[in-house]
């Protein structure tokens, strides 16, 4: 019962960060909320372990093949504080990455689309109106993207931003479809050909 | 020259590590949408730095700081 209330307790949170964030017009409805697939992040938890189990290896190897090296005095406190290091590095990388992953977004509403990009030392948030899409390309590369339906959408405009890319969404054909309906109907309020009836 | 060098060197890593962290720390506390996601993250990664620290002080501990760095003979001779 906790959990239920805590969880629709951050739904409420999450809308209203949204809302905020956006500056949300009384006529606009958000559509997607979307991020990068969760396989993104396991590939990456997936590296990591491997990254991680690479000095064990290695110790072992060198505990088999040159047990001396542990007994030097020097060469030693060398290894370790290079082990150390190489650990606070894969530790920091796998943290970055996953602040990549987390704080990369994008906001579809029925107006416009926001791309919100994450770098270490920047943060890039983007604007595009949705009557400004001229195309809009699918492309899902390899046999992961294939098989857990996964891939990039291309949005292409005739402003000055010529490419609004879209990473490793999930559903990427569902979303470029709803895309081109939605630029269709904002695209005939902006020419006056039609009726946009929340606006 | 000592093998304190090593030490160093390690600390100048540390510093730029601390930065690092510092940055990617700020982000996550700063651009998170509201959950519990960032807390969490920052604590696992926090909790995380103090286990390696800790092991890697565990492990250095009977290490004499203050042997002179000799790459050629010194090396060669106590490997073989």
């Amino acid at each position: 019962m906790i959990g239920r209330k805590h969880c629709l307790l951050l739904i409420i949170l999450m809308n209203l960060y949204i809302k905020k964030f956006i500056n949300q017009a009384s006529y606009e409805e958000i559509v997607y909320f979307l991020r990068a697939d969760t396989i993104i992040l396991i590939k990456q938890i997936i590296l990591f372990v491997f990254l991680l189990a690479v000095p064990f290896l290695a110790n072992y190897f060198l505990q088999v093949s040159f047990p001396e090296v542990f007994e030097n005095t020097i060469l030693f406190p060398l290894l370790a504080l290079l082990a150390s290091a190489y650990f606070l590095t894969i530790w920091l990388v796998f943290f970055l990455a996953f602040i990549d992953y987390y704080l990369d977004f994008w906001i579809v509403t029925n107006d416009r689309i926001i791309n919100v990009s994450q770098h270490l030392f920047s943060r890039t948030i983007s604007e595009l109106d949705l009557y400004k899409i001229q195309d809009v390309t699918v492309e899902a590369k390899g046999m992961l993207a294939t098989m857990f339906n996964y891939g990039n959408v291309y949005i292409q405009t005739a402003g000055a931003r010529q490419r609004f890319v879209f990473e490793n969404i999930p559903n990427p054909r569902v979303v470029s479809k709803k895309i081109m309906e939605l630029a269709e109907v904002d695209s005939k309020y902006h020419t006056g050909g039609g009726s946009s009836p929340q606006k | 020259m000592s093998i304190s060098i090593f030490l160093i060197v390690y600390c100048v890593f540390l510093a730029v590590f601390v930065i690092f962290s510092l940055f990617a720390i700020y982000h996550l506390a700063a651009f998170v949408p509201p959950s519990s996601i960032a807390f969490f993250t920052t604590y696992v990664f926090l909790a995380g730095v103090a286990l390696i620290l800790f092991v890697s002080w565990a492990e250095l501990q009977g290490v004499d700081w203050t042997q002179t760095l000799s790459f050629v003979n010194n090396t060669y001779e106590s490997l073989y």
